[in-house]
């Protein structure tokens, strides 16, 4: 009996994984839209960010035929303006940004340009990642920023849009995943140069390892129905 | 080594570090970076504890207060360093520089001083004096005398020669002056009693003897044998006072009393002499009807045993030649001479001006020294000049006063001086009126004096002062403010006038300006003065100034601040607190507050807003960028030190709030961006530690080298660097600490990453070899990773986290607070968690670089069918060295884990194993001994440790070697077991069923084949001409056993067959438990040619010997399956053995018919 052709080694890059940071006014969904990411609830309750938080989640991506396993950090700003010059010491370690405005409360869209301003200042680059979303989409009746004022913007400033609820989750997930597409981008155009080839290269042979009961049997159940995966990874 | 023994062992490791110097190891590890961490961390704590012990110093003098034209300290005649004036007198200040008066300068003053007498000039006065010099009053007075006074006031007079010959002429031909001898009858004691009462009624009567006519009396004090009368006379001398005689004498005062009055005083009369006085006196008055009082004592005073100062003394009263005691009194005499008094004052004034000018010019007396002693000569004149005009000790201090007051203008006087004259004018000045000349006179000598007193306060800080000196000098200064505080200034007086004092703050204000807004005005305008120089001195040209030069100007202002402050606590603070109640160091430091967070909140911020962006790395840390900014980074957390020490110090001395409270706002970049660098620096010097690393353990009893104790050490300083920062605001803190966790995790992580590389590297080396060589760089890199991993926890607790989350939930809420802590617990279970993974991955990949050589002992070892092969001894020579070397440099858990990796590499290399040779047909003696080696190895790996999940795999392994090690009869008897177990869990079955009873005997079995039912047809008729056959397997075991056979019953599902069989077997046979019976049934063809299998069944020996004996057997029939069993699937990879060839063939035919 054959084995199944191997599926293609997942791609890990080595590090802390990818580092995102969420940023907009208060009060405009910024914690609400991650919890609705991360643990697919919704608290109704607004509870001010203090300064910073922090979630997590793991991801598959594919690109270019191969998967990638991401072990993606997000970073949750809080909108006060008391904390904006404390928190862009997080700005730098984050690879992609969230820019997130209220679809009803003009004044968090009209502030996104001085966001766009903060970014260029304090993030890694001055042409960092930024997707923009315009949050609470299902509120129809409150919506007050049109969709011409937000196009304008983006063709401005060159950034893809989209229209999140974290309330219902509508394209909550799709706001993520299209931050964390233009990311992966970039880092493969950066893969083209040589060193980074090489360190491509390695990663493969680091699969990666998770450590646990139940994934160590799923381990060596996939090491004894794909011995070929095994034997081309000892080849390398 | 539990983590709590790892953390004590790693602090104590790094106070070793501590106390011992770096080593060449260190300074390698530094070079990198310039030993950014040792700067941030505890270089830059040790610095301030030295800046604090620096504080603490004596008054010396700060080297950076230094000035031009600076003078030079002068020595008193006894060697005393003496009080030295600042030069750096502003403009506004009204004192000249000190210099020695040349003598037309002195005459010059001189006119100047006595412009303001309206009666004399100089030649007057100088008259004047010589004149009182011939008529000296007092003891003092004789002819040598005379004469050196006479030459003493030439010489201070400054007369020419011939003109002193016209005024000395002038002055003896003037008239004597008209004496006055001043009496006060102060009191007497023990007089005489004189009345019939016992007692006197005293009164005094005095006369110069040469005049008696001319007596004065004093008031009567009735009844009383020790008056007080303090009544003062002044007699008049026309004769010569050198031979002058005062009389005074004691009456008893008796005023005319009629004889009744007399009578009635009988009631008052006190002994027997009382009433024999009265008695007497009764007579007296009824026979002349007069009075006469009645001559108690008296004394004679020659008047030239009085001094010139005065003179108290007793006098014995006497009266002719009795010797009784008529006792004494008490008399107050002085002589003066008659003068208006308000030109003796002025005359006295200019006395004092010119004897002081030229005692300062004849003895050089330096600046705030001379204390007000004349030498001999000029007290003697001074002396003279009061008593003969008059002049009380209150008219002398006033005089003094104004005097003093005007030479200390342009020579300093020491402030002693002025001090003891207030303690006499002040008690006096109260209680006179505003308007009178003597009030005015002394506010005049105030605002002279004043001046000089706030420019003691203005100038506390001047170079070259002693202590003592300037502790003395504020002390009298401070006395002297604190009584003319006391007094009411009269309206008309300005005593702060513009022109003088065009530094007081009010001056700018409608604001009354008094003493005491003066004095703090004062102390802030020196401070202000000098703060502008340090300022000045401290900074460079501001065109070409540098980031880090603005920063150490700050750095160098506030120390020099600080140390200012320092000396007003040590030194003025309780002078001023007890003279004046005034908080001197307080009023410094506001001042300073505002001043200094001008200056400093301009220059941080604008080196903030300068701060260049950084390249941060992406994740892969490949490329770090150089950077240069290092010093400016430290440069700034010194002055964020100071200014936190300096706020601290502030809280304590005032009660106000403060402007430099809020400024740690101004370092919020320059905190974010020294997190910035250090995460970069934190990467670089990981990289370099990993790279120096030799991958030895530090010492015997710990397990990790050198690159573990480097990397916590970076985070000890790190942890340094917050615990100083000691960020006030509780949000901010949060955030930061927040960051430094976020920081120290992506450290642990790239450690391990790079760790993995370096350790990666050595395989690479050591791949040339036949063997993987197991390394203790590999264990000590394991070790390593898992170290720093289990010191994170710990560590990142020492950042003070539940404080700050405390607070935080304090000052929020509860319900934020805990979210904030999950924020950071999660960010650190990541770091764990990732590092963990790759801890695992190096484990792995040494149990798969160990996994070649144990495949081919493995399969050497199983090759051979001898025993005599070494193959196996070889095997276990090479685990048991790995291992010893795994157990001897791995920590406990790693171990356990590394050997959970390589059994985890074994599973699979036993199941490729298995598989590879079961394709390539080896005989069952392969599979044999590769049990017995799995036996081996399982007891070499302690299975008792191994995890759940690889005992269910290795359960499977052992099964299947099991089987594959068995001989194909032993398979095919083990397909026949299968098939038993098979039979028994079914619950019925479509082929019916077979009843027996059968009992083991002595000699064999005995068999009864009862019936069958359900029998399933096979002829399209659908009956059945069936009979069993019964035979026993193994079939090797029972060769000799021959098959029996029942009769055929036709036509029949349910067959009975009843037939009886007896078999002989031998005690071998019927020993084994395992042996079967299997029943056939078959179906007979009419034709007799051939039989058709219809089912069979199966029983074993052990399960005969568990039936009672003689009970019925019931067992389901079925038919053999062809694709289930594992034994089949060995059977199948014998196709080379010709007795699995004919079984798997004849199996076929029955499960396909």
């Amino acid at each position: 009996m054959r084995a199944a052709p191997p599926e293609p080694e997942p791609l890990q890059l080595a590090g802390s994984g990818e580092q995102f940071l969420v940023l907009g006014d208060s009060g405009v969904g910024k914690t609400c839209l991650l919890y609705q990411y991360t643990d697919g609830r919704f608290h109704t309750q607004f509870i001010s960010t203090v300064g910073i938080d922090f979630r997590e989640k793991r991801l598959l991506y594919n690109s270019r035929g191969r998967r990638h396993r991401i072990h993606l950090q997000i970073w949750d700003t809080a909108g006060q303006e008391r904390f904006r010059s404390l928190t862009t010491a997080f700005y730098r370690d984050a690879m992609g940004f969230l820019l997130i405005f209220d679809l009803t409360s003009e004044k968090s869209f009209l502030e996104t340009a001085n966001w766009l301003s903060q970014l260029r200042t304090h993030a890694y680059s001055e042409d960092p990642d930024v997707v923009l979303c315009g949050n609470k989409c299902d509120l129809l009746q409150l919506r007050v920023v049109s969709r011409d004022q937000v196009a304008a913007l983006c063709r401005r400033y060159r950034l893809p849009y989209i229209e999140t609820s974290a309330c219902t989750g509508a394209n909550v997930k799709e706001a993520v995943e299209l931050l964390v597409g233009r990311v992966m981008e970039r880092i493969e155009n950066a893969a083209c140069n040589r060193e980074f080839s090489l360190l491509l290269t390695q990663s493969r042979c680091l699969p990666n390892i998770a450590y646990g009961q139940p994934e160590d049997l799923v381990r060596l159940h996939d090491r004894r129905e794909e011995p070929c995966s095994r034997r081309n990874c000892r080849n390398c | 080594m539990d983590e709590e023994q790892m953390w004590k062992g790693f602090f104590f490791k790094l106070q070793e570090l501590k106390m011992n110097p770096p080593t060449e190891h260190e300074h390698q590890l530094q070079d990198g970076d310039d030993g950014f961490f040792e700067k941030f961390g505890s270089l830059l704590r040790q610095k301030s504890q030295i800046d604090e012990g620096v504080l603490k110093s004596s008054l010396a003098p700060l080297e950076e207060n230094g000035s031009g034209g600076e003078e030079d300290s002068d020595e008193s005649p006894d060697g005393t360093l003496q009080l030295s004036q600042d030069s750096e007198c502003t403009s506004i200040d009204t004192f000249a520089t000190e210099s020695t008066l040349a003598s037309s300068s002195d005459k010059d003053i001189s006119t100047s001083v006595l412009d303001s007498a309206p009666v004399m000039n100089v030649t007057d006065l100088y008259e004047e004096i010589l004149f009182e010099i011939f008529n000296n009053i007092g003891c003092e007075n004789n002819e040598e005398c005379t004469n050196s006074l006479v030459e003493f006031v030439q010489d201070a007079f400054k007369i020419p020669n011939a003109t002193h010959e016209e005024i000395y002429e002038a002055a003896r031909l003037k008239e004597p002056p008209n004496v006055r001898l001043n009496v006060e009858i102060i009191k007497a004691e023990n007089l005489m009693s004189k009345d019939s009462n016992g007692l006197s009624d005293p009164f005094v009567t005095l006369y110069l003897e040469s005049n008696g006519s001319h007596r004065y009396n004093s008031s009567v004090k009735p009844a009383t044998l020790n008056p007080i009368w303090e009544e003062h006379f002044s007699l008049p001398i026309t004769e010569n006072a050198r031979d002058e005689v005062l009389i005074v004498e004691v009456w008893d005062f008796d005023a005319a009393e009629t004889v009744k009055e007399k009578v009635n005083k009988i009631l008052d009369v006190k002994g027997v002499k009382g009433l024999s006085k009265l008695m007497k006196e009764i007579a007296v008055t009824a026979s002349s009807g007069k009075h006469d009082n009645e001559l108690i004592g008296r004394a004679a005073i020659t008047l030239k045993s009085i001094p010139v100062s005065g003179l108290t003394v007793w006098y014995n009263l006497e009266k002719g030649s009795k010797g009784r005691s008529r006792g004494s009194l008490l008399v107050n005499l002085a002589l003066s001479a008659e003068k208006n008094k308000s030109v003796a004052v002025q005359e006295h004034k200019n006395l004092l001006k010119l004897l002081l000018m030229y005692e300062l010019e004849t003895s050089q007396v330096a600046n705030y020294w001379w204390s007000g002693k004349f030498s001999p000569n000029a007290e003697l004149i001074r002396s003279q000049h009061a008593a003969q005009s008059g002049l009380t000790p209150f008219d002398c201090a006033l005089s003094q006063w104004h005097a003093y007051s005007t030479i200390h203008e342009t020579h300093k006087l020491n402030f002693t001086l002025f001090n003891s004259i207030l303690d006499v004018v002040v008690p006096v000045i109260t209680y006179m009126q505003n308007d009178s000349e003597d009030v005015k006179t002394f506010w005049d000598g105030v605002k002279r004096l004043l001046p000089s007193c706030f420019a003691v306060l203005r100038k506390l800080r001047s170079k070259n002062t002693s202590d003592k000196n300037i502790i003395r000098a504020l002390n009298e200064v401070l006395d002297i403010l604190k009584k003319i505080k006391e007094l009411e200034v009269p309206e008309s007086v300005d005593i702060f006038p513009k022109s003088v004092y065009g530094w007081l703050h009010t001056n700018d204000t409608d604001e009354t300006c008094n003493i005491d807004t003066a004095i703090e005005d004062a102390i802030n305008t020196g401070t202000r003065e000098w703060l502008e120089h340090i300022v000045e001195g401290s900074r460079q040209s501001k065109n070409t100034e540098t980031d880090d030069e603005k920063l150490q100007y700050v750095i160098k202002l506030i120390q020099m601040v600080r140390s200012d402050l320092q000396r007003a606590m040590e030194y003025f603070d309780k002078i001023f607190y007890h003279k004046i109640q005034l908080n001197y160091s307080a009023v410094l430091y506001l001042f300073y507050d505002s001043k200094l967070a001008e200056i400093c909140k301009s220059i941080i911020i604008e080196v903030c807003n300068n701060i260049k962006r950084l390249d941060v790395p992406d994740d892969q840390f490949e490329y770090l960028p150089n950077l240069e900014n290092v010093n400016m980074g430290t440069t700034l957390f010194e002055v964020y030190l100071i200014l936190k020490r300096y706020v601290q110090l502030g809280e304590s001395l005032c009660s106000e709030p403060l402007e430099l409270s809020n400024f740690y706002p101004w370092f919020e970049r320059g905190v974010t961006h020294w997190l910035d660098i250090s995460i970069i620096k934190a990467l670089s010097r990981i990289q370099k530690a990993i790279d120096l690393d030799q991958l030895k353990a530090v010492d015997e009893t710990v397990k990790y080298s050198s690159s573990a104790v480097d990397t916590l050490s970076i985070f000890y300083q790190i942890k340094i660097f917050w615990q100083q920062l000691d960020w006030p605001e509780v949000e901010g803190s949060y955030i930061f600490v927040a960051k430094i966790v976020n920081d120290l995790c992506r450290c642990c992580i790239f450690y391990a990453q790079q760790m993995s590389r370096r350790v990666e590297n050595i395989f690479i080396a050591d791949d040339n070899n036949k063997n993987f060589i197991l390394s203790e760089e590999w264990c000590i890199a394991i070790n390593n990773m898992d170290y720093i991993r289990q010191s994170l926890p710990s560590f990142i607790k020492e950042l003070s986290i539940d404080d700050i989350i405390k607070r935080l939930g304090e000052y929020r809420t509860n319900l934020e607070a805990e979210r904030c802590a999950s924020t950071i617990k999660t960010v650190i279970e990541n770091a764990l968690d990732t590092e963990r993974n790759q801890i695992v991955e190096l484990i792995e990949i040494v149990a798969r670089k160990m996994a070649p050589p144990i495949r081919r002992y493995l399969a050497e070892g199983a090759e051979v069918l001898a025993k005599d092969s070494n193959s196996m001894d070889q095997l276990m020579m090479y685990l048991e060295s790995s291992l010893a070397t795994l157990y001897d440099t791995l920590n406990e858990i790693n171990f356990q884990r590394i050997l959970d990796g390589i059994w985890s590499e074994l599973s699979i290399i036993m199941y490729d194993l298995i598989q590879s040779n079961l394709d390539k047909r080896r005989p069952p003696a392969f599979f044999q001994n590769l049990n017995n080696t799995l036996q081996t190895m399982m007891d070499c790996f302690k299975m008792g440790n191994l995890q759940t999940s690889d005992i269910k795999i290795l359960s499977s392994i052992q099964s299947r070697l099991r089987l594959y090690s068995l001989e194909t009869s032993d398979l095919i008897h083990q397909y026949y077991l299968e098939r038993l177990e098979n039979q028994k869990s079914q619950e019925s079955s479509p082929y019916g069923q077979l009843t027996i009873t059968a009992q083991l005997t002595d000699t064999g079995l005995l068999l009864n084949i009862l019936n069958a039912r359900n029998l399933l047809p096979m002829d399209s008729n659908g009956s059945v001409d069936s009979f069993v056959k019964a035979s026993f397997m193994p079939t090797s075991r029972f060769n000799d056993v021959p098959t029996v056979k029942t009769n055929v019953h036709n036509k029949s599902c349910f067959p009975l067959y009843d037939q009886e069989f007896r078999i002989n077997l031998s005690d071998h046979q019927r020993s084994e438990k395992n042996s079967l019976i299997v029943f056939s049934i078959k179906d007979k063809d009419l034709f007799g040619m051939s039989s058709q299998y219809i089912a069979e069944s199966y029983i074993s020996f052990a399960d005969l010997e568990a039936t009672p004996p003689g009970e019925q057997i019931m067992m389901n029939l079925s038919r053999p399956e062809y694709t289930d069993s594992e034994s089949l699937r060995a059977l199948e990879y014998r196709l080379g053995d010709k007795q699995a060839k004919d079984f798997l063939k004849k199996l076929k035919n029955r499960s396909f018919s």
